[in-house]
């Protein structure tokens, strides 16, 4: 439904079209200019995926769960069209060359935090994601740096695997969610991770996984339009307020 | 300096009035301030659909507490006009364009009470306004959850009472503005010229929102931001241009983080089938009040909105409010003085019909 004259909402474009807002890889920039790291960019494990399929409490994630009929179809289609961008480090260092970004810092694609899998599930699922990670780093020392994941629904196991990630694995950093299947970051037993986080030294980026009271954010993709900032937000006043960021100011 | 508990009887910073201003260097109205009705308070009394409200559903025993000791604190001054016009007095402010306690909407009850109540809360502030019809103007309220009775309302304060405006909330007992049914009510609004003041009430599924009265301080800007994304990706506001609507609270986060709209309207089909703009283009048309506590934020309201889409508020005697509204405008360096005049008073006048009195030479 457009009419004549209007601004230029999202149009279907033929397959190979040109660059529509969205899409990647963007417009070229030369590298050499800048020395360019980003630190919000995602890899898919697909190891990690066959591990939960079927594991619908596990697999599921609130953008999904919210959608409309009509934002899940656009998902998967996305899904499809970006498959090979998640998962392939060659197809990734091609879009980082025309892109002009020197190194990514790669984190896993946020569902993959997979904090609703009971522990033992949770820990293989964060080794594999972490070794695939790892993997990718190692072949590209010099493109890929690697933030990993932890299962923070299970404190002592995300202990135990943040040691691993940081002296075996030589990470520097870790995503983490804006809430553990529900719990706020601001609870009490989160509390050791975050105090060997800081010990550690290592960076925390944390992502956020639309909202999970999504009721009135179903339609217009408003779990992830609204619902992504809106869970940083809560997540930050959570940290804040509870007292998280005072007891570990590193 | 977070808060401190004073003895009884002193000064505790935040509390209205604020400090004191004379009357007569701006002309000013204050958009956003609430008068309570104690009737419609009693007719409600029993029903608790009717009186359900975040606030107080998502609240720890602390903040209850909290909540108690404010509501015994400033009931004289949600209530008082007397008091009320000392403490305009004090401040500086010339009109009040007062509404309704937001929790005074009452969204959630049967047709019949709602449609009962809001005559009430009307019928209060019209006799205020009759009372002091240089300091008050009166923004009403209409039952949405009942359409029909929403618009015969809407006539009456309108045509009856006088009023030039009205307040919503930010969503209708948990139903978005959206909806298909509550269309008539905005196309009879936009045919009567009446100008929305947007208040929430409040974010409803707030089960993480408990602690720290988060409840408020994100819920309110939250539910404002919903309510927004709504009437604009929902295609109100592209079938109703010329709807008059001021935000409360500085419009909430969205103002702040528009560029996300349009990402997303540029990015995905399933995002822009009800529109047929760019989504900032209608929320560049929308009015937002001042409480947005920094300069930088006021100032990046005006810079990206224009000073014509500013208006002065306070949120008496609300303890989130700003209890000193003309130091704050006139504070803000990045300002001048024709655009301090229009946020403090010349704007509100406009949009409410007010004819703003000559100065004695």
């Amino acid at each position: 439904m457009s009419r004549a004259g209007e601004d230029v909402l999202f149009k279907c474009l033929p397959p190979g079209a040109e660059p529509q807002a969205g899409r990647f890889p963007g417009p070229a920039h030369a590298r050499g200019k800048w020395f360019a790291i980003d630190i919000h960019c995602h890899v898919r494990c697909e190891k990690a995926t066959a591990m939960v399929e079927g594991n619908t409490a596990v697999s599921r994630w609130f953008l999904e769960t919210s959608a409309s009929e009509r934002s899940r179809e656009v998902n998967r289609q996305n899904g499809i069209r970006t498959r090979l961008q998640g998962s392939s480090p060659e197809r990734r260092i091609e879009d980082m060359d025309r892109m002009g970004i020197d190194i990514q810092a790669i984190s896993p694609a946020p569902r993959q935090t997979y904090y609703g899998a009971d522990p033992d599930l949770g820990r293989e699922a964060s080794h594999a994601t972490n070794d695939f990670i790892a993997d990718i780093c190692g072949r590209y020392p010099e493109r890929f740096v690697g933030l990993g994941t932890v299962p923070f629904q299970a404190p002592e196991l995300a202990i135990a695997e943040l040691e691993r990630l940081h002296k075996s694995l030589g990470f520097r950093g870790i995503e983490i969610m804006t809430h553990v299947a529900g719990e706020d970051l601001s609870a009490e037993r989160f509390r050791p991770i975050f105090a060997r986080c800081e010990e550690l030294g290592l960076l925390v980026f944390m992502h956020s996984d639309g909202f999970t009271e999504a009721g009135r954010l179903a339609g217009h993709y408003f779990n992830n339009v609204i619902g992504n900032p809106l869970d940083s937000t809560l997540a930050l006043h959570h940290l804040i307020f509870g007292g998280v960021l005072a007891d570990h100011p590193n | 300096m977070l808060f401190k508990c004073l003895p009884p009887g002193a000064e505790i910073p935040g509390r209205f009035p604020g400090p004191v201003h004379a009357r007569g260097k701006w002309f000013t109205i204050d958009i956003h301030c609430h008068l309570l009705t104690p009737k419609a308070a009693e007719m409600v009394a029993c029903h608790s659909a009717a009186t359900r409200h975040p606030r107080e559903e998502y609240a720890n025993e602390r903040t209850r507490e909290v909540n108690r000791q404010q509501a015994e604190r400033n009931r004289v001054q949600f209530t008082s006009v007397e008091n009320r016009l000392a403490d305009m007095d004090r401040m500086g402010i010339d009109i009040q364009a007062i509404s309704p306690s937001p929790n005074q909407t009452y969204y959630g009850a049967e047709p019949d009470l709602g449609i009962a109540t809001a005559r009430v809360v009307n019928d209060n502030l019209a006799d205020v306004a009759g009372r002091y019809p240089d300091r008050f103007v009166p923004l009403g309220t209409v039952p949405f959850q009942a359409p029909d009775l929403a618009l015969a309302e809407l006539d009456r304060l309108n045509k009856s009472l006088g009023f030039r405006g009205i307040e919503i909330a930010t969503n209708v007992a948990g139903e978005d503005f959206s909806a298909e049914r509550f269309r008539k009510v905005f196309a009879r609004i936009e045919e009567l010229g009446l100008l929305i003041f947007m208040h929430p009430t409040g974010f409803p599924d707030a089960r993480r929102f408990a602690d720290h009265y988060l409840v408020n301080v994100i819920g309110n800007p939250l539910d404002t931001t919903v309510a927004l994304h709504h009437l604009i990706f929902g295609g109100v506001l592209d079938d109703h241009p010329n709807l008059k609507l001021v935000a409360a609270h500085g419009g909430g986060y969205l103002p702040a983080y528009s560029g996300r709209i349009d990402h997303a309207a540029a990015a995905r089909p399933d995002t822009c089938e009800q529109i047929h703009r760019m989504p900032t283009t209608y929320l560049k048309r929308l009015y937002f009040d001042t409480i947005v506590y920094t300069h930088q934020q006021l100032e990046y309201l005006v810079g990206q909105y224009g000073a014509d889409h500013v208006l002065m508020g306070t949120d008496y005697p609300a303890d989130m409010g700003e209890i000193d509204p003309i130091g704050f405008i006139e504070g803000a360096r990045g300002l001048d003085d024709n655009e301090r005049r229009a946020i403090l008073g010349a704007n509100a006048a406009r949009l409410l019909n007010i004819e703003i009195p000559r100065r004695p030479a």
